[in-house]
């Protein structure tokens, strides 16, 4: 089910799993990441994150881990590490097939 | 004097744009939003200056929102203000570059599907409650278009069938608008699905008049609905002693009455009166009998009308009615007597026919008709409109006497009451 629908991860997805699969993270520490990863180029608005949060949850691609002070701190699982291998190669083969000639030319 | 003001709410929580758009208006005026409570918005008075506002839909019980959704929203940019009438969360910055608080907007998909649904639920509470609404009847006679409006509205025209036809309207708005609100939500689903985003700045102000007339008026109009589920709309005549009825009694029925034969016969002579919008007097006589199965009927219905053109709108609008019967549903009518079992009887297919006399008499207004309605002979009715200004008498006739004879007698008891 999740594979299917997030067959094609969005930029805040695949960030967000980037984050966690570099360690367990909160909400806070996910926003701060992506937003210095990307150079404040991808923004993910609060709203945005807790409803990626929620949705990566329920599809088991991200766990919820323990409570840090009032902090939820999740980690990725093993779908969701998957999940993002797939999407780099995916994108990796973009870029290779995008600097790559075209064999008719 | 006090640094805080309330003003009513004049949105549904589903209006997001519209709601966004009003709070940033009101922080131009130096109005910012503090709290809501069911109806009204609480502001703290301060130096107008441009201020933007988003709502976010409450993931929790109650709008307790988490520490940590809070720090997030903090860092964005975004201060938490408070709740909207407890479904939504209202953030407010005065950075005009903090990020928007959906930055996808496809995850505002499903709580506006939920908000959808919340709608759809809505209006089909509020059509169920206008179709169980109990004001169909006299509104049929209107619509028939037969008779007069006053002829219609004579026999439930009270305050209290007015206000159920105010109810009765009232909820058909409040589905209309629940019913567009639920598409409008559905549209914006769909514009979103498609990589749209949740409009900003729209403009709210038709929508802020008709929320300000409607959204009050939702609880008292439950509440109404309720009540006039349990009420019965007509109001019932109440009996009064029939010796103070001066009006003519046709010799036949008189004599009838004096016979007493209890197990051959049925008697009956009732006097009710009643009040009306349109007729603040209104008495009705009843005397019938039937002896050996020949039924003798006589009716008289009095009326003080409000103005005298209510009442000849009154005649002519019954006048009217008598005479250009549905004949379709006469048919329909005797045809179902005949098949039911319980009348043994067997209409032979005769139409009724009338005949229509009008003259003036002392000052009255008479309309007689002769209603035929049956082949043999004695198959007569006698139907009486005797009307001085305002003041009228309607007899119905059913016996071997002519009314014309007691015509001066009817003249004398509208003089009388007057």
């Amino acid at each position: 089910m999740a594979r299917k629908k997030f067959s094609t991860l969005t930029e805040p997805m695949f960030y967000l799993l980037m984050s966690l699969s570099r360690g367990n993270k909160c909400g806070i520490d996910i926003s701060g990441y992506i937003s210095k990863k990307s150079g404040g180029r991808v923004q993910l608005g609060p709203g945005t994150l807790y409803a990626l949060l929620a949705e990566f949850e329920q599809e088991g691609i991200i766990k919820y881990v323990g409570i840090d002070g009032k902090r939820k701190t999740y980690s990725i699982t093993e779908l969701g590490e998957k999940m993002y291998n797939d999407e780099l190669s995916r994108l990796r083969q973009c870029i290779i097939d995008a600097e790559g000639g075209d064999e008719d030319e | 004097m006090s640094k805080y003001v309330k003003r009513m709410i004049p949105f549904e929580s589903s209006d997001i744009p519209a709601i966004q758009k009003w709070l940033e208006d009101m922080a131009m005026q130096g109005l910012f939003y503090k709290g809501c409570g069911l109806f009204c918005a609480e502001f703290e008075k301060g130096e107008p200056r441009q201020t933007r506002y988003r709502l976010d839909f409450c993931d929790v019980v109650a709008c307790d929102i988490p520490e940590e959704k809070k720090e997030i929203y903090e860092t964005n940019g975004w201060q938490v203000v408070g709740e909207f009438k407890s479904d939504l969360i209202v953030l407010c910055t005065d950075d005009p570059d903090a990020p928007e608080i959906y930055t996808d907007h496809s995850h505002l998909v499903k709580p506006l599907k939920k908000l959808a649904f919340k709608h759809m639920l809505y209006y089909i509470a509020f059509l169920m409650m206008f179709l169980n609404t109990r004001i169909g009847y006299p509104l049929q006679i209107l619509f028939d278009g037969k008779g007069s409006v006053v002829g219609a509205l004579i026999e439930i025209g009270t305050l209290k069938y007015a206000l159920y036809v105010v109810l009765a309207l009232l909820l058909l708005v409040e589905f209309i608008v629940q019913l567009r609100r639920w598409r409008h939500l559905n549209k914006l689903i769909k514009n979103i699905e498609r990589g749209g985003e949740l409009p900003q700045g729209e403009s709210y102000k038709s929508k802020a008049r008709a929320g300000r007339v409607l959204i009050p008026l939702r609880i008292p109009l439950i509440i109404l609905w309720a009540v006039h589920v349990v009420i019965p709309i007509y109001t019932y005549d109440s009996a009064i002693d029939p010796s103070t009825v001066s009006l003519p009694v046709p010799a036949e029925i008189e004599a009838n009455m004096q016979v007493r034969e209890p197990n051959l016969s049925k008697k009956w002579f009732d006097v009710y009166e009643r009040s009306d919008l349109l007729s603040p007097t209104i008495i009705k006589v009843r005397y019938g009998d039937t002896l050996h199965s020949q039924l003798s009927e006589y009716c008289v219905d009095y009326y003080d009308m409000r103005c005298e053109s209510f009442a000849k709108e009154f005649v002519e609008g019954k006048i009217d009615e008598t005479i250009n019967y549905d004949r379709l549903e006469y048919k329909q009518h005797m045809e179902a007597i005949s098949a039911d079992e319980r009348f043994e009887y067997q209409w032979n297919g005769y139409m009724p026919e009338y005949t229509l006399s009008e003259y003036e008499r002392d000052g009255a207004e008479i309309h007689k008709i002769i209603e035929k309605y049956g082949e043999p002979e004695n198959c007569i009715r006698q139907i009486m409109y005797i009307r001085i200004d305002n003041r009228l008498l309607w007899v119905w006739y059913q016996g071997a006497d002519d009314q014309t004879d007691y015509i001066d007698e009817y003249i004398d008891y509208l003089k009388s009451a007057e």
